[in-house]
């Protein structure tokens, strides 16, 4: 094997030191260079594992120097994990196809993540899919399709071995994919075969069941004699009569081969024309886009097609013809080749399969809210969601109880700074003088009383005493009166029984007429004060 | 894929299989072949010449090619009539394999010309006699091979497709 230089692989670089090939293309020149300043020592057989970083430069600088030439050397990066099955990336393929567009790099996305497709099926073998050539895609004419270098159409120099041609198209392998059942077939065959066929998708050979995210990328070995095939400048029909490996014969129809364009037969137009001018007007024209309506020179249409917005391109996921610009909503959203999550995620199913493939699943689907699985499910989805709001209530009670003891502390400290010191002590110390007060209190007013009351015995004593010689008094003078009221009465009585007449009363009368009255008004009265004695 | 089917016409017309001679209508159209078969010895057909049509269908190899016989021919598996529709499982299109050739198609057609499939008829008359009473059957055989199929055989015009 003389040389071996994956170009088109760039993730697998292996130093090609020892067998460079004897005239080397700039372009391989420029790739070689690049990977052996990068990476210096690494097994040829596994491949290195470039950090997706480093990667990222190598592809970079590679497309900087090998400009406007296509960039075989992309951005490809072995996926880390073997689950992980790499589906080429429009990132990449633009990075293919935009560079042959006048100007070069004109449209270069930076963003190098790939489409990466986990394990979808258990038995498959793991490996990246290398994105295909443009070619690969069969964009149709119409999409700029016929301006693409076309690797399916090469002149062979000899017939090639009989096990390096496709069973489908019958011409040696573009872009090798290798199926789960180990039949190998152009990128372009199998994926024009799976979309096509009928009963789904089955092996063009044994019609096993086949998912495109299964297949990948056939072995290097391959790759590598199939890259070694020495192939006819495709412009041999124009007079070239280069033979190359088919690896580097893009490179050399599409910038170094002097039969690759004609001259403008425009008079003072010193452009040229990739096909051969059909009369002598200058075709380098401003024309409108019939997609986007942008103006373009006539010549250019096709490179236009194949980066416009409004045009279609493959999906290479699904391999449906896709407008550019609704790419992103179309792999969101309806591709049937993209992985998806079960619907009924959110109960729980880790499942993940291809959206063509998710109706089938759902309707077994274990999660699906209908099922006693899923009834069941469902009311324990709801406890703990229950649960979890519980917990959710009693945090928020316990910062608000948090909230209230650090309050409280702050109340208390505050109580105690200005108690100076122990505020229980502070309390009972109140009380205690409080009491000792009241105590006094009580003191002084017992005393007091006692004080108020002597006085009035004081005071009272002689009043009393002073009454009760009245009373003695009264008591003697009633005595005296009562014993001068019967001495009176008896001698009124003396008088009566001892006078004749009256005139002696008479006599006595003119000075005791006054007196005379008295008695009898005496004894009435006599009566009346004596009556409460009796 | 018009590329695999000039090299499988290349290929079938240079070392055509056994009994067949393959050419491409006047017309160049590269989608329709004109075959001639003469079936050998062990078949009941054997001293007839059969004219088949093999159309390609324009994504063949996806699709299956159709076949069919321009000549009239007793067989349980062929129509009795000038359409010529022959039943192969090769050609159904949910056992069609894009990698089968059509040098595996011709011959399958030979097999079934010295093997007939009773069990899978599009003639159930025919199949049936076939099973139950073989001497009729070859009797019939050689009276439509006399009747239809000794000269070389007449292609109808393509239809431009």
């Amino acid at each position: 094997m003389p040389a071996d230089e994956p170009t088109d692989e760039p993730a697998d670089v292996n130093p090609p030191l020892d067998n460079q090939p004897s005239s080397p293309t700039p372009t391989t020149a420029a790739a070689t260079s690049a990977v052996l300043e990068t990476s210096s020592s690494e097994s040829s057989d596994n491949g290195i594992r470039l950090s997706p970083a480093a990667a990222r430069r190598l592809a970079r600088q590679n497309l900087r120097r090998a400009s406007p030439t296509p960039d075989l050397v992309t951005s490809l990066v072995r996926p880390s994990s073997p689950d992980d099955l790499y589906i080429g990336t429009q990132v990449a393929q633009f990075r293919r196809t935009v560079p042959l567009e006048e100007g070069g790099a004109s449209l270069q996305i930076p963003q190098p993540a790939g489409l990466f497709i986990p394990n979808v099926s258990s038995e498959r073998r793991s490996g990246p899919l290398l994105p295909p050539h443009p070619s690969s895609l069969d964009i149709p004419k119409r999409y700029g399709g016929d301006c693409i270098f076309d690797m399916y159409s090469l002149t062979y120099v000899e017939d090639p071995d009989v096990n390096l041609l496709c069973p489908i198209c019958h011409d040696p392998l573009v872009d090798p994919v290798t199926t789960p059942c180990d039949h190998t077939f152009c990128y372009r065959c199998l994926r024009q075969s799976i979309y096509s066929s009928p009963s789904g998708t089955a092996c063009p050979i044994d019609r096993d069941h086949l998912v495109w995210p299964n297949c990948f990328s056939a072995a290097r070995l391959v790759r590598t004699q199939l890259n070694n095939l020495m192939v006819k400048c495709p412009y041999h029909g124009r007079g070239c009569k280069e033979e190359l490996r088919r690896e580097v014969v893009e490179s050399h129809a599409t910038t170094e081969c002097r039969f690759k364009d004609f001259t403008c037969p425009g008079a003072d137009c010193d452009k040229t024309l990739r096909s051969k001018p059909t009369d002598d007007t200058c075709p380098h024209v401003e024309i409108k886009c019939s997609y986007c309506q942008t103006g373009i020179e006539a010549p250019d249409r096709d490179f236009h097609m194949l980066s416009c917005a409004m045009t279609k391109t493959r999906c290479e996921a699904c391999w449906r013809l896709v407008r550019r610009r609704q790419m992103g909503s179309h792999q969101e959203s309806e591709c049937d080749g993209i992985v998806i999550a079960c619907p009924y995620q959110e109960f729980g199913c880790p499942s993940r399969s291809l959206r063509g493939l998710m109706s089938t699943h759902t309707v077994t689907c274990a999660f699906h809210p209908d099922t006693p699985s899923g009834i069941i499910i469902r009311s324990q989805r709801e406890l703990i969601q229950s649960y979890s709001d519980l917990g959710q209530q009693i945090q928020q009670l316990n910062t608000r109880q948090d909230e209230t003891n650090r309050r409280i502390n702050e109340v208390t400290a505050s109580v105690g700074r200005r108690g100076g010191g122990d505020p229980a002590g502070g309390d009972s110390r109140t009380i205690q003088d409080l009491d000792a007060g009241f105590e006094e209190v009580h003191q002084n007013l017992t005393h007091l009383e006692a004080r108020q009351s002597m006085w009035t015995m004081n005071q009272v004593m002689p009043i009393r005493e002073e009454v009760t010689e009245l009373r003695n008094n009264i008591n003697m003078i009633r005595m005296h009166v009562n014993w001068l009221l019967n001495r009176s009465r008896e001698e009124g009585r003396i008088r009566a029984a001892n006078n004749s007449g009256s005139s002696t009363i008479r006599r006595e009368g003119p000075g005791d007429g006054s007196h005379h009255m008295l008695p009898e008004r005496r004894r009435s009265t006599s009566q009346e004060t004596d009556l409460p004695r009796l | 894929m018009a590329k695999r089917i000039t090299k499988e016409f290349a290929e079938v017309s240079q070392e055509p299989p056994e009994g067949f001679t393959v050419a491409l209508p006047p017309n160049d159209s590269i989608h329709t072949w004109h075959v001639t078969l003469r079936p050998s010895d062990p078949s009941p057909y054997s001293p007839g010449i059969f004219g088949l049509v093999l159309t390609l269908p324009s994504d063949y190899p996806f699709k299956a090619p159709v076949v069919k016989f321009v000549t009239r021919i007793y067989h349980p598996n062929v129509t009795n009539d000038s359409l010529g529709n022959i039943c192969l499982g090769l050609l159904k299109p949910d056992a069609w394999k894009p990698s089968t050739k059509l040098r595996a198609v011709l011959e399958a057609v030979r097999n079934l010309l010295i093997e007939p499939q009773p069990d899978d008829p599009l003639e159930d008359r025919i199949a049936e006699e076939f099973r139950n009473d073989r001497p009729s059957f070859d009797k019939n055989v050689k009276f439509h091979v006399e009747k239809y199929a000794r000269a070389e055989p007449t292609f109808p015009p393509v239809v431009a497709s």
